[in-house]
């Protein structure tokens, strides 16, 4: 006894036994139909009902439950008075019917929803739960990441992950940060280097010194981000969550209106034929295809552009994001790389090629990214034997028994030596034996992505494309360009930049601001939908960002573009789909056209489809 | 105090409202969301922890023998 009462709880199991049992009632009733003996009806009525029992229990349990809580629009309540009201009409087989394909119907559901949590969380698997720590001993002990303290030292092998945002004490690997920015090239990491919590070490052993805690780390935030991207609503989810309140009552108080009225004014029509319409509506009367598949679309829409390093702050900003129509870049950083390459040597009383030699001489241990620029551009270069570096302001070295200093105006205006006031931020003044000998003037790399993505933008309908800049006239110019940008505003202060911005705001309906989350923070706030660039580690530019991009890779807006109207694409076929198909049984079981197999199909059928057409969103190809 | 647990066994997420409805309809439950797809469950609460717990526990009793919260 006790294992049959196990056995029903499996719904596969009932959905067995019940059919088995339905099968052989049916064709009973069909062969018995119209013989004088009624034992072959009688029969089948008995397999019937239980076939009925066995399919129902759990829904006419749950629809006591609902008369006990007086909620008397349960969708359990609902169905099994549509099921025990069909046979009471004398339609036998498809009241059990409707209890068995609803059956059926919820357990294709459950499976859908179940596969598509699971995906999802596959996707979102990037956090790890163990960390192996170096005691003061030297003994590495396996702990919970969450309990390692910070300033720990842990060790991360090839093929772990490193559970916890750390700095590189010793040795060198490389590290496959794809779970977090979606970048596929493993970027190598050595002593010094900063290691995020989720990035994978692909060959190599590192020692590093945890910085945060587990739950500050890069992986946490990340899947914090995502969870609560979930909790902000949509407008297509809004509005089902506020549809799926009235449609209940509305379609139940139809079909009451459908038993009761046809029969009263149409003459061949009896109340049996009303009633079983009426039943039909009670079968599609529950909202949930709605009410699940949408949010499902939204949701699988966030873990699916997730896994491609785009987070999308709620399922609000996909509306935002699929609208836009106007791009603003901040230039340095987001469509310009941080590194520079040599523009034009100004030599003043020497040649060419000695300024050079000195300069990148004098710069030999800098690394700042100026200093690898002009080394880059030099043919040669010696170690100083003096070197000095002065933040902010530059370097002063001696090579060669010669006092060098490349760096600023202030630098050398510092030192006595007087020089052309005429310099910018992209220049780089140079001082040999406390004379100016000319200017180095840089300029910073357009990305080389940014072109495509430009383009790409551009074919997606993006009408206008702005950059604005803090930089030259000319060198705005010339990456506006080089990019087929529509304008460039350059040589703007900071807060002329958020000036600029409400202007163009003012003239679009949805602008869309790019920038890397440095300095332009109250930009990124303002926009219709601020994207943060390469943000994994700035908490500025994630808290006022909508949506963050992990990697600097340019060409992930117009993916993040695609994925936002792929998804609200489908969130809005799901509610067209669902409503039309339950609004035509409706029309046609009021025509006396539709029976009610059709109507579970458009319940739970509906259901399936729809969640199933949501999982679409996952695949992030935004195609 | 805000506490999260996580939900299983719910049906739909028509259910999760109304099972959230009647959590909030509890003494000491100030506010409690449920998230069907992720299966959490946020409640916001007077109580200690221990006693959320049980009143959680059988608002989900009296909703459907099938829904179980986890800690």
């Amino acid at each position: 006894m006790k294992g049959l009462i196990g056995l029903l709880k499996s719904e596969l199991a009932r959905i067995i036994i019940g059919l088995s049992l339905f099968v052989p009632a049916f064709i009973l009733e069909r062969v018995g139909e119209g013989a004088a003996e009624h034992t072959l009806y009688i029969i089948s009525i008995i397999l019937y009902a239980l076939s009925l029992a066995v399919a129902g229990i759990p829904v006419f349990l749950g629809a006591f439950r609902g008369i006990i809580r007086r909620d008397l629009l349960d969708e359990k309540f609902l169905m099994s008075l549509a099921s025990v009201g069909a046979m009471i009409i004398g339609e036998m087989s498809e009241g059990v019917a409707v209890m068995l394909f609803f059956l059926v119907g919820e357990y294709f559901e459950h499976r859908a929803v179940a596969h598509s949590r699971r995906s999802i969380r596959a996707l979102m698997d990037i956090r790890p739960d163990e960390a192996c720590v170096v005691g003061e001993d030297g003994e590495e002990r396996v702990m919970d990441a969450e309990d390692v303290e910070v300033g720990s030292i842990i060790v991360v092998r090839a093929g772990e992950r490193v559970p916890i945002d750390s700095v590189v004490i010793s040795g060198s690997a490389d590290l496959d940060t794809s779970a977090l920015t979606g970048e596929s090239i493993p970027r190598p990491v050595c002593e010094g280097s900063a290691v995020e919590g989720g990035a994978v070490v692909v060959g190599g052993v590192i020692r590093c010194k945890t910085l945060r805690t587990a739950d500050e780390s890069a992986a946490a935030r990340i899947l914090e981000l995502v969870e609560n991207a979930n909790e902000s609503k949509s407008r297509e989810e809004s509005f089902i969550t506020g549809f799926s309140r009235f449609y209940t009552p509305i379609v139940v108080g139809l079909a009451v209106l459908v038993a009761v009225f046809p029969p009263l004014f149409v003459d061949n029509i009896t109340f049996s034929d009303s009633i079983y319409s009426a039943l039909a509506f009670l079968v599609i009367s529950c909202p949930c295809a709605l009410v699940i598949s949408v949010p499902m679309a939204f949701f699988g829409g966030i873990g699916g552009a997730a896994s491609r390093g785009i987070l999308f702050k709620g399922g609000n900003v996909f509306s935002a994001v699929a609208r836009a129509d106007s791009f603003v870049f901040d230039k340095t950083g987001t469509l310009t790389s941080g590194s520079f390459s040599v523009r034009e040597v100004v030599p003043v009383g020497i040649s060419e090629e000695e300024l050079m030699y000195y300069a990148a001489s004098a710069e030999y241990g800098s690394t700042h990214p100026l200093a690898e620029c002009i080394k880059g551009a030099a043919r040669d270069a010696v170690i100083p034997e003096e070197y000095e570096e002065l933040a902010g302001l530059g370097v002063r070295a001696t090579v060669k028994g010669h006092t060098v200093l490349v760096g600023t105006e202030r630098l050398l205006a510092g030192c006595g030596v007087a020089s052309p006031s005429d310099t910018g931020a992209a220049t780089v003044l140079v001082a040999i034996d406390g004379r100016y000998a000319g200017k180095i003037i840089v300029k910073d790399e357009i990305k080389s992505e940014a072109e495509s993505a430009i383009r790409e933008l551009s074919a997606l309908g993006a009408k206008r494309t702005v950059m604005l800049s803090g930089d030259k006239k000319e060198r705005a110019y010339e990456v506006a360009q080089a990019l087929a940008i529509d304008e460039a505003v350059p040589e703007l202060l900071p807060e002329e930049k958020y000036r600029k911005l409400e202007k163009i705001i003012a003239a679009s309906s949805a602008v869309c601001y790019v920038g890397d989350g440095i300095n332009d923070a109250p930009a990124l706030a303002l926009a219709d939908v601020g994207v943060a660039m390469g943000a994994i580690g700035s908490d500025s530019a994630i808290e006022a960002a909508d949506v963050v991009i992990m990697s600097d890779d340019l060409t992930r807006l117009p993916l993040a573009v695609r994925i936002a109207r792929k998804t609200v694409r489908i969130a809005k076929a799901n509610i067209v789909f669902a409503l039309g198909v339950k609004l035509g049984v409706m029309i046609l079981s009021v025509l006396g056209l539709a029976n009610m197999w059709l109507a579970v199909f458009a319940d739970v059928g509906v259901a399936v489809l729809a969640i199933l057409n949501s999982m679409r969103t996952l695949s992030a190809r935004g195609k | 105090m805000k506490i999260k647990y996580e939900v299983k066994g719910l049906d739909c997420p028509n259910c999760a409202a109304k099972l959230a409805g009647m959590m909030e309809a509890r003494e000491g439950i100030d506010s409690a969301k449920i998230n069907f797809l992720t299966e959490k469950l946020t409640v916001e609460t007077s109580l200690d922890e221990a006693a959320a717990y049980t009143v959680l526990c059988e608002a989900a009793r009296a909703f459907s023998k099938s829904v179980e919260i986890v800690k």
